[in-house]
């Protein structure tokens, strides 16, 4: 059963449907929350939050605006910067983007072993992880902050002391990779 | 809108567009398929990137997920049980969590989605849940209202704890981890005043051993000297039929 056909299924109220989709994601979720809220208690809350989303909302998923994961990765990074922005916490994990930065490839993990999700799912997990052990830590860095941390261009762009076209020269050339890790690095500054 | 709309495909994806500056990007998306098509594999790349540290959440939180959605299709409180009709809301159940499960262990849940009024009256009742579980919150944090603690042996772990509102006249009752009941029996909350017992609510616990009463009536507080927890056949008796298993004094 596909992910759309499971999110179909809880639009109609198929509570097998959502343990379903709940076996495939929970890990990958759950990891995804605890990076953000680094307390296990609280990326559980996320993860139950995202899900009784889902749930509340399977039937306006619409999958022309992309697939099952992605929804669910969406709802799951904003339920953990409300919780992130809720408690005041940005502060605190300011001081701590050293050790939160995955800046060590390695420490990325592999892709979970989900048997249900489609193969080509799987091929773009293994090309996003090549991408990432690729990616230079200054374009690693940046997407970071942006993604796992809800910092925006310009406040990452203060954050590093940096300039924002180097901003977003850096997130342009990450995502290109991420989409792509064959895509020919080009120079950086470009747009500065 | 920025020089390069390449530029907006991350904040827009992570919904820091709004506004004016969302919807010009939209429209450039769909006038442009190759950025179209951008925005979508970044968007896939980006969940893959996101996904790619998985840990296992704890087994449980699977039975909360689950028992979270079964709730929401039609929650229906455990009933009422106490010898005062109307006097106190009893709810057979722990937290609000525990509420739900146990709603959902002991209902049928209907499996259609096409009753649009039971949907919104499975609403209605999780919201009254929620509600249940943010009154018994307040009552347990408010300073103003002392807090008492019934226990059987220190050296265990079953308790009962009761926040006493004396200005409103009523106490809240949680207890957990209780010991199980037959199925003819109950629990009973007693006054003892004046070296009287003076008969209260009749709680039964959950299969957690947990229970909770809001709104319980209490007597003037000045004339209570102690409050116990007795086994009484089921909806309780009018005076205690067995030795009390949780008591406490009260007052100076």
């Amino acid at each position: 059963m596909t992910d759309e056909s499971l999110v179909a299924a809880m639009a109609r109220g198929d509570e097998q449907a959502l343990g379903a989709l709940y076996d495939r994601y929970a890990a990958g979720l759950n990891g995804l929350a605890l990076r953000m809220v680094r307390e296990p208690a609280d990326a559980e809350e996320v993860v139950a939050d995202a899900f009784a989303q889902a749930w509340r909302e399977a039937h306006r998923f619409d999958g022309r605006r992309g697939p099952v994961s992605a929804w669910m990765v969406t709802m799951t990074r904003s339920r953990a910067l409300d919780l992130i922005r809720a408690r005041g916490r940005r502060a605190r994990l300011k001081d701590e983007v050293a050790v939160a930065m995955p800046v060590n490839p390695v420490a990325m993990g592999t892709p979970p072993a989900v048997p249900s999700r489609a193969a080509e799912e799987h091929e773009r997990a293994d090309h996003v992880q090549t991408a990432l052990r690729e990616l230079p830590s200054e374009q690693l860095e940046v997407v970071h902050l942006a993604y796992f941390e809800g910092l925006s261009q310009r406040e990452i762009a203060t954050r590093l002391d940096t300039p924002l076209g180097t901003v977003k020269t850096r997130a342009r050339l990450a995502l290109a990779r991420l989409r792509n890790p064959l895509h020919a690095l080009a120079p950086e500054g470009q747009d500065d | 809108m920025t020089d390069n709309p390449r530029d907006l495909v991350m904040p827009w994806l992570l919904g820091e567009l709004a506004g004016a500056e969302a919807q010009a990007f939209e429209r450039l998306m769909a006038s442009d398929p190759d950025l179209a098509e951008e925005v979508r594999a970044t968007g896939e790349a980006l969940a893959a990137m996101a996904l790619a540290t998985p840990v296992a959440p704890r087994p449980e939180l699977k039975t909360r997920v689950l028992a979270a959605a079964a709730a929401s299709k039609g929650a229906v409180l455990p009933p009422i049980a106490t010898r005062r009709s109307g006097a106190a809301v009893w709810l057979g159940i722990g937290l609000a969590a525990s509420l739900i499960l146990a709603a959902v262990t002991s209902l049928e849940w209907r499996s259609t989605a096409a009753d649009r009024d039971q949907l919104l009256a499975s609403r209605d009742s999780a919201l009254g849940a929620i509600a249940v579980r943010d009154s018994l919150l307040a009552r347990f944090t408010d300073p103003e209202l002392e807090s008492v603690r019934l226990v059987a042996d220190p050296a265990k772990d079953p308790t009962i704890r009761m926040m006493l509102d004396a200005k409103r006249g009523r106490l809240t009752l949680s207890a957990a981890e209780l010991p199980q009941l037959g199925a003819n029996q109950d629990y009973q909350l007693w006054y003892i005043i004046g070296g009287n017992a003076v008969p209260s609510v009749v709680f039964h616990p959950d299969a957690a051993g947990s229970a909770l009463a809001l709104d319980v009536p209490m007597p003037d507080r000045g004339t209570i000297t102690a409050v116990a927890v007795t086994i009484e056949p089921t909806g309780g008796s009018p005076a205690p039929t067995s030795t009390p298993r949780f008591v406490t004094p009260l007052g100076e």
